[in-house]
């Protein structure tokens, strides 16, 4: 009997116990789902522009180089049937993993080239910025934006004849 | 005369849970209030993807964040502006904040770039080169 006893007291203590332990779970519990966030983390990507110059203006803040010496990579992304088509100086490519191959190539080459990035009005933002995030990731130095005078206007670039 | 003091204490000790349990409910529910009212800031969008991006807390200081909606209008602190408003604004943030303010875009990944490039354009206008893109990690995405 004495036994019996005792263990029916030991499970009155252990359900009094119970309801704090149960409380500050639940407590926790809410806390981390309300502090876990479920937004996907944003990265920045710093961007740069190069504001094209008119034909017949000089550039004064970078004086011209040799054409021959270190011509511009041209990235040119083109929006046709809905497709976006890639194109390095007038080359085209066929997919944004080529173009990615393409750029790794030309920046072991020569680093130093200066790439300008001349999306189509109608490219998406998410190509443009893929193709910008594949010449930084080829290790060039400086990849720009080209910024036409006036929106929409087919621009004349500096290897366009 | 000794055995009221000590019941009177054990009432007192008994009190402070239920206590204890308020305190602990108000302070998450301050802390969750305003952890949403942090993110009612951040518009929901389809971010472009890139791999070459940078911790966003690695740059501090004064920004202005500019949302482009898949349809190319501009949302700026909540509220839908126009091209003119934007660089209204812009031009009043140069002047208040210096050209070290940096200019984050984040556009949708369906936006034409003919919405995206006049905000870079209006920038380099007013004499702003930090402009940034908010961008998604591929392994976050997919």
């Amino acid at each position: 009997m004495p036994r019996i006893r005792r263990v029916s007291q030991d499970r009155r203590d252990l359900d009094v116990k119970l309801t704090p332990m149960i409380d500050v779970v639940f407590l926790l519990l809410v806390f981390f789902l309300w502090t876990a966030s479920f937004q996907i983390v944003e990265r920045t990507l710093p961007g740069s522009l190069a504001e094209e110059t008119p034909p017949g203006e000089v550039d004064l803040l970078d004086p011209p180089l040799p054409e021959d010496d270190f011509d511009n990579v041209v990235v040119r992304l083109r929006w046709i049937d809905e497709q976006v088509q890639w194109q390095i100086n007038e080359v085209v490519l066929e997919s944004g993993q080529a173009l990615r191959d393409r750029l790794a190539l030309i920046a072991e080459i020569q680093p130093e080239a200066p790439v300008v990035l001349h999306p189509d009005p109608d490219v998406p933002l998410g190509p443009v910025i893929d193709a910008y995030d594949a010449s930084r990731w080829a290790g060039f130095d400086e990849v720009q934006f080209a910024a036409s005078q006036e929106t929409g206007s087919s621009a004349r670039l500096p290897g366009d004849v | 005369m000794r055995v009221p003091t000590v019941s009177k204490r054990g009432d007192v000790n008994f009190n402070m849970t239920p206590m204890i349990d308020v305190v602990f409910l108000l302070i998450i529910f301050f802390l969750v209030s305003s952890h949403l009212a942090t993110r009612e800031a951040h518009m929901p969008l389809p971010l472009p993807v890139a791999d070459t991006g940078l911790d966003p807390y690695d740059q501090a200081g004064p920004r202005i964040t500019v949302n482009v909606l898949s349809d190319g209008s501009l949302m700026v602190a909540g509220r839908p502006v126009s091209r003119e408003g934007f660089e209204r604004q812009l031009a009043d943030r140069r002047a208040q904040m210096g050209p070290d303010v940096e200019v984050r875009i984040r556009g949708d990944r369906g936006t034409a770039y003919r919405f995206v490039e006049p905000i870079m354009r209006s920038c380099v206008q007013q004499g702003i080169w930090n402009v940034t893109f908010a961008v998604f990690r591929p392994e976050d995405v997919r």
